[in-house]
């Protein structure tokens, strides 16, 4: 089975660039064939080839794709995912983001967890800091997966397509795992599938957090939840400095869910779109 | 503050050594997730000392297997670690032991303990050790988040998909979290006094300031080796407690018996080493000199109500506190009114006085 890595950078820290690498290639030695890298700067050049270059391990392969700017994560994964799927031919494609680092069994695991649930997405457990939403201990069913660190086999891709890009960033995740689900897919969290996420200790980005208003209020409106659309839309308006005008856009032909479709989600806790064990 | 001439000085400046204690080869999986999280640390300075409880199963190739393990995680000096098996005497207790040894073979400046059923999160002793050199304490504190775990089985009969990748069924599922300590709950010297609130996982300490003949763990004891050294450490240098609300740790606690800790479903003889340990830590304490600041004792004056209100009986056995005069005299009087007896004090100097506790003193709500 032939997987690829794709990671979209945006000034990464070199210090963090250097831990994912080195993580990279250690879990690349533990499956054959080579796991490729797919990666695109949306900020500064990270020069992440030249990371690996130095590694003495031979079993990967990197390919760069030109920049062209901050155009958001999601337009940024999915040209890497159609670089894996569409001109590679992979098997399967893996989301990481550039501050973290796999755990040396990770994509062994995927794999093995991949031929044992064909019909699932699968996430990885972020570590130390877990997730706290919940799943099904036995099954390993859970709503939704967290973007950070996810394997997408290609019948999946193929069938429920990319990551809508009119989700700048955030909540791109949510919105692919429910149009997964709404298709008879399920999404699977691996317990055995460790992801070191460096969020502990980052500071608050007010940026970021309009950010997810902004996406939430878009998620809300595709999927038709009027309420979490008014908060959220009220919110942007009375706190975050948005006016009517400058609110972003919502001309997109509005897609058509079912009722069976819309069962799949879940808006009642604000940002974690699930029930949450803590 | 401390004579620092006393202090180990012999270490490599700036690195930290992380003692990790193991013993349990079916334990693997916890142990790597506890490499792992130390490999993805933001502080790089990092050493790991992996001291292993020999057992008849472990031969040269499993301690092989246990460096391998470090070599796969991503730390950015792969060449710095060591592994190495401590054999522990019939009798003897080996928590204490592994500590020991692991202790002789540390290299660093700054030292640190991990249970390999524990966790670190990633910027934990990049904090700590910020901490230590704002403070010019020997002794850094975090906090700690404690999370409960179940390990999964089909036992419920329902159709259990996989095996975890050690060959266990199920796996261990985090049922739980929350802070250690209540968040704002100030702790001073004289609370760990009075009950170890301080999991060996959660402080950093730096031996260049450090006399190193406190920095060994009683092998005689079955339980509180980390406090009976936390006790002597707090007798002569000052701790810093400020990133306490700040979790950095992850204390786990399984439902499979598992974790080390006193419960009452332990056997009558582990329950009677237990009580023997206990006795030695409260002998010790009863004994012991402690230098605290002013504001700590009026601190601990001020929560007498809480703790009556928890119908708690508190033993102090503080022999000799060494305080200001300005700020100690309003405290000196409340403790006397609260019941405190055999309190003497001798002045020493202008500014100065000795507070003596003779026995132990009692006091219930």
């Amino acid at each position: 089975m032939k997987i690829g890595v794709g990671v979209v950078t945006f000034n990464n820290s070199q210090e963090d660039l250097r831990k994912f690498a080195r993580a990279f290639s250690i879990a690349a030695r533990e499956v054959t064939p080579a796991v490729s890298l797919f990666f695109v700067d949306n900020g500064n050049p990270s020069h992440l080839s030249d990371l690996f270059q130095k590694s003495p391990d031979g079993n990967l392969e990197v390919q760069a794709l030109p920049s062209q700017g901050n155009v958001g994560y999601t337009r940024a994964i999915n040209r890497l995912m159609k670089a894996a799927f569409d001109e590679n031919k992979l098997d399967g494609f893996i989301t990481a983001n550039p501050d973290g680092a796999f755990h040396h069994a990770a994509y062994l695991n995927f794999i093995k967890r991949h031929t044992e649930f064909p019909q699932a997405v699968l996430e990885a457990r972020q570590f130390p800091e877990e997730h706290s939403k919940v799943y099904d201990p036995v099954k390993l069913d859970t709503s939704w997966c967290s973007g950070c660190c996810i394997f997408i086999p290609r019948k999946i891709y193929e069938k429920v397509g990319p990551f809508d890009e009119n989700f700048f960033m955030y909540m791109e995740d949510v919105d692919f795992s429910w149009r997964v689900r709404s298709q008879g897919f399920q999404i699977k969290l691996c317990p055995d599938v460790l992801y070191c996420h460096f969020v502990f200790g980052r500071p608050i980005n007010e940026t970021a957090i309009k950010q997810q208003y902004v996406s939430g209020r878009y998620l809300a409106w595709k999927w038709g939840h009027r309420r979490f659309f008014r908060w959220a839309q009220k919110t942007l308006l009375r706190k975050k400095g948005f006016t009517q005008q400058s609110l972003p856009a919502l001309t997109e032909k509005k897609p058509h869910f079912s009722r069976r479709e819309r069962m799949v989600t879940y808006f009642k806790r604000a940002f974690f779109f699930s029930e949450t064990r803590w | 503050m401390v004579d620092s001439a006393e202090g180990d000085i012999n270490k490599t400046k700036d690195l930290i050594s992380v003692v990790v204690r193991f013993h349990d080869p079916e334990k693997l999986p916890q142990l790597d997730e506890a490499l792992f999280s130390l490999s993805c640390q933001t502080y790089s300075k990092i050493q790991v000392i992996l001291v292993v409880q020999r057992n008849t199963q472990m031969d040269e190739s499993f301690l092989n297997a246990l460096k391998l393990l470090i070599a796969k995680q991503p730390f950015e000096d792969p060449a710095i670690h060591k592994a190495a098996y401590v054999d522990i005497p019939n009798g003897m207790d080996g928590r204490s032991e592994l500590l020991n040894q692991g202790i002789k073979l540390a290299d660093g400046q700054y030292l640190a303990f991990l249970d390999y059923d524990d966790v670190v999160y990633n910027q934990s002793y990049e904090l700590l050790i910020d901490r230590i050199r704002d403070s010019k304490f020997p002794v850094a504190v975090g906090g700690c988040i404690l999370a409960t775990q179940e390990r999964i089985t089909d036992d419920a009969n329902r159709e259990h998909p996989t095996n975890n990748y050690d060959g266990n069924p199920g796996h261990l599922y985090t049922v739980s979290k929350r802070p250690y300590l209540e968040p704002g709950s100030a702790k001073t010297k004289l609370d760990l006094i009075a009950a170890n609130f301080i999991p060996i996982h959660t402080f950093v300490l730096d031996r260049t300031q450090i006399d190193p003949t406190l920095l060994k763990f009683n092998t005689s004891l079955k339980c509180y080796e980390d406090y009976e050294v936390l006790l002597k450490l707090a007798s002569k240098y000052e701790f810093d407690f400020k990133l306490l609300d700040t979790p950095l740790v992850e204390y786990r606690i399984r439902n499979d018996g598992s974790n080390t800790i006193p419960t009452h479903e332990a056997s009558p003889q582990v329950r009677q080493q237990w009580e023997e340990s206990k006795r030695y830590i409260e002998n010790l304490k009863t004994n012991m000199m402690i230098q605290v600041n002013a504001k700590d004792l009026s601190d601990l004056v001020k929560s007498h109500d809480r703790l009556a209100a928890e119908r708690k009986t508190l033993t102090f056995q503080i022999a000799a506190i060494w305080y200001s005069l300005t700020e100690a005299w309003t405290p000196i009087k409340k403790l006397k009114r609260l019941g405190f007896s055999g309190i003497a004090f001798t002045a020493k100097k202008l500014r100065s006085i000795r507070i003596f506790f003779f026995r132990c003193v009692r006091y219930n709500d």
